[in-house]
């Protein structure tokens, strides 16, 4: 309580961008540093998501760290204790323990312009100025629940997918899903065998495709513990497949029907009636929404004791719940598989910039934009880690992670002697608005015949007037190529008030020399 | 223009000190009060590098020079005293002894002179001196694995084998024509007239090996790609086409970088010996901006 602590770099959430961002930091040198954490364990959104069912829906050989390749993954896409267990695993190997703070959470972090530095609170009380913050918060990270009509009358067990009430025996109960996301067809699945009867609420149906699961052979985990290339061979061609499908989602989204018939052929397989069939066809481009991969959905939802009401749940009246159609159900419990705040980060309410003015008012007007996904003019040393527009449609988040690592990396390497240089006198940097508006032009304008913005379907990688702050219009090379590096000419050298001379006023050619006097 | 002039006499020579005790030898030509011109020499070479700037500029400026630290007449530093930090250290000590307090100078940098300039453009007495700088055939970073020393594909492979040559322990040995050979597909254009060639081989074969290497080092992983940005006084940046060491494009780079880039200019078939190779050139950019910038510089001039 009440400690303060200076810290070169302080990185806020201990998911994979925050724990990547931890080791980055160590193997840079950089040791000065801590991971502030709001929950008593690391994992950010794979220690929250412990839904039953909960898997990655990219395989783990791409959905890992390329510095800390896993021989043991034991299936094509592991479930989630496997990778929250990955995670900690990773903490502990890259002797991160030290430098996580539990129990953390950041109730603000301010802008100091005189100090050059970050003054952040957390909730316990403990203070900490930083130089650089790196914001690992993520965009999965604060569960989305709809407002509905008379939800507090509902007599019975609430609860959002991402906040699993484990204490909640759902045997026998009469349970209601509302939503079709990726959560939601991994959790159906997964209880439908033991509830009672399970009503789930569409608004929209996800194009769903096979999920070539299977398990990781002992053969293959010795063969890649003993030539650990055969992991990174793995990694590669995998990677590779997804980098050839993301064309098609951002300049040939035409080209996608004949992904559509595949995806018809898996319902038809899964579900012999009609009707349940077409309410159950997407009307809208496939890739627009994520693609989901299940196996076990269609069939799950062709059971006696599942009803799929095609509307939304409109309202709430005790145990009885109407649906956007008219249709009503009873129910014992809600389980909301309703997403995230991903447009809308909550973090940014709570970061104050230069000016005084917090990042959720300066991304109100344009919504969220940055600097390569990275850094906000009026926001020195602040840095995101999937920022905007950094996610992916198809393929590794942990990909985007490490190329925003590297130009992490670079950022500070250029600080570090930007102070040396200044022999003491501070500086930081601070992305230029052109810059940024360059880049985000860039980003809208590629946007612009890409499959989420031509599709016909609204998604959650869509902002509230309708703009794709989310996704990365682009390949996963092309990111890494436009991160590799911190291109000086997009940002502005802040020094202290007062601690940088003027350059000389020159006197003959008075008036080039004034300019360059600024 | 002569090819070879003969080194012109300094009206003065001292030791400036720098700021961890180093002496940097500084030698001083041209008329006292006349506008006063800084020049810094890059990797190898020493103030003999500049005889063709300093018989033409001491004329009508007083023309300071110095020799970088482990150079000419600059004793070798202890460990850990090659850096870019020290570099800037040099240079301000120079400034602090040459120039009286609010002097203004034009400051030219040839390869790591110029980096000399980044490093130190954040430094109050670079501020206090520099009217305006000239940046010749130099570049902020990345400077081994844009290098066309080795005649491959950009890649790891060609970064390596330039790292090895750039960073070669081995001595240089007494001047042959093999040598002389070398250093010209290495640094020069390939129209430069013999002696030319000649006199920069005896230059930077006169350099301590150990300098040479520890100075390589330190080039070999410079950034100072926000010292550039720190540039805020006119400058102009000059380069030579046939430059492998540092080829146009890190000129380029640095002219988009600078805050005031006055001119950017490319000589045809020009290597990275500019100021030896195209005097002409190197003179009238320094010309230009002493009399834009100088006080007094245009009646003078």
């Amino acid at each position: 309580m009440g400690q303060h602590r200076h810290v070169r770099v302080a990185v806020i959430g201990s998911g994979f961008a925050g724990i990547g961002a931890a080791v980055r930091l160590r193997r840079e040198g950089v040791t000065d540093f801590v991971v502030l954490e709001r929950a008593d364990s690391i994992g950010g959104t794979w220690r929250d998501n412990d839904y039953p069912g909960c898997a990655c829906d990219v395989p783990s050989h791409l959905y890992s760290f390329s510095f800390a390749p896993n021989a043991e993954w034991p299936r094509a896409f592991s479930g989630q204790p496997y990778i929250r267990a990955y995670l900690e695993n990773v903490v502990d190997t890259f002797g991160i323990g030290p430098h996580l703070r539990l129990g953390h959470e950041v109730t603000s972090a301010r802008w100091d312009a005189d100090a050059l530095h970050w003054v952040i609170e957390t909730a316990p009380g403990a203070t900490f100025t930083a130089d650089v913050v790196v914001s690992a918060g993520g965009p999965l990270s604060d569960p989305k629940t709809p407002e509905i009509a008379g939800l507090s009358t509902f007599p019975g067990p609430v609860f959002h997918t991402a906040r699993w009430d484990h204490d909640v025996d759902l045997r026998g109960k009469r349970v209601a899903v509302v939503g079709t996301g990726a959560s939601a067809i991994q959790v159906v699945p997964a209880i439908q065998p033991e509830v009672g009867r399970l009503t789930l609420f569409q608004r929209t149906p996800p194009w769903v495709m096979p999920r070539r699961d299977r398990d990781i052979t002992r053969f293959e985990r010795a063969l890649h513990r003993a030539v650990p290339a055969t992991v990174a061979l793995r990694r590669q061609s995998l990677w590779g497949m997804r980098e050839l499908q993301v064309q098609a989602f951002t300049r040939h989204p035409g080209e996608l029907g004949l992904v559509e018939a595949l995806a018809r052929r898996h319902l038809a397989k899964a579900v012999s009636d009609r009707d349940l069939r077409a309410r159950l066809t997407p009307s809208y481009r496939i890739g627009c929404k994520r693609i989901l991969l299940s196996n076990t959905y269609y069939p799950a939802l062709t059971r006696p004791n599942v009803d799929v009401v095609t509307a939304g749940l409109a309202e709430v009246r005790g145990s009885e719940l109407v649906g956007a159609d008219g249709s009503t159900a009873r129910a014992d419990a809600i389980v909301f598989a309703t997403g995230f705040h991903v447009t809308d980060m909550p973090i940014a309410r709570r970061v104050v910039g230069a000016g005084g003015r917090t990042l959720a008012d300066a991304w109100a007007d344009g919504g969220m934009r940055s600097l390569r996904g990275a850094t906000v003019d009026g926001f020195p040393n602040w840095m995101t880690i999937i920022g905007p527009n950094t996610g992916l449609g198809n393929s590794s988040m942990i990909l985007m992670i490490e190329a925003q690592l590297n130009y992490l990396a670079d950022y500070l390497r250029k600080l570090d002697s930007l102070d040396r240089r200044g022999k003491g006198r501070r500086a930081a940097l601070d992305a230029r608005p052109a810059a940024v508006e360059a880049w985000n032009e860039n980003v809208q304008r590629r946007m612009a015949r890409t499959v989420w913005a031509t599709g016909g379907c609204t998604s959650w990688y869509m902002d509230a007037q309708g703009r794709n702050t989310t996704i990365w219009p682009g390949t996963t090379a092309e990111f890494k190529r436009e991160t590799l590096r911190v291109d000086p000419a997009e940002y502005d050298i802040v020094r202290r008030p007062g601690t940088l001379v003027p350059a000389a006023p020159a006197g003959a050619g008075a008036a080039e020399a004034k300019e360059g006097a600024r | 223009m002569r090819p070879t002039p003969p080194a012109p006499r300094p009206v003065r020579s001292l030791e400036a000190v720098s700021a961890d005790g180093s002496r940097v030898h500084t030698e001083v030509f041209g008329p006292d009060g006349a506008p006063a011109v800084v020049l810094s020499h890059g990797w190898t070479c020493s103030i003999a590098f500049w005889a063709a700037q300093i018989e033409d500029l001491a004329r009508d400026h007083r023309v300071v020079a110095y020799d970088q630290r482990g150079h000419g007449g600059s004793p070798a530093a202890g460990p850990g005293g090659y850096s870019a930090e020290a570099l800037a250290d040099d240079l301000e000590a120079v400034l602090d002894a040459t120039l009286a307090p609010g002097e203004q100078a034009v400051l030219a940098g040839h390869s790591m002179g110029g980096m000399t300039m980044m490093a130190a453009s954040a430094r109050p007495s670079f501020r206090e001196h520099a009217a305006a700088v000239l940046l010749c055939s130099t570049g902020a970073s990345r400077l081994v694995s844009d290098s066309l020393v080795v005649p491959l594909r950009a890649g790891r492979l060609r970064t390596g084998l330039t790292r090895r040559v750039l960073g070669a322990r081995a001595p240089l040995g007494p001047v042959t024509p093999l040598s002389v050979r070398a250093l010209r597909y290495g640094t020069m254009g390939p129209a430069t007239p013999k002696d030319r060639v000649r006199a920069c081989a005896e230059i930077v074969h006169a350099c301590p090996r150990a300098a040479r290497v520890g100075w390589s080092a330190v080039l070999d992983t410079l950034d100072l790609e926000l010292g550039v940005r720190e540039l805020t006084m006119p400058t102009a940046v000059l380069a030579g086409t046939a430059d492998r060491l540092t080829p146009p494009v890190h000129a380029r780079r640095l002219a988009g970088w600078l805050p005031h880039c006055t001119d950017l200019t490319v000589l045809p078939g020009i290597g990275h010996m500019s100021p030896v190779e195209a005097p002409e050139a190197v003179n009238a950019a320094i010309r230009g901006l002493a009399a834009g910038h100088l006080k007094h510089a245009e009646g003078v001039a």
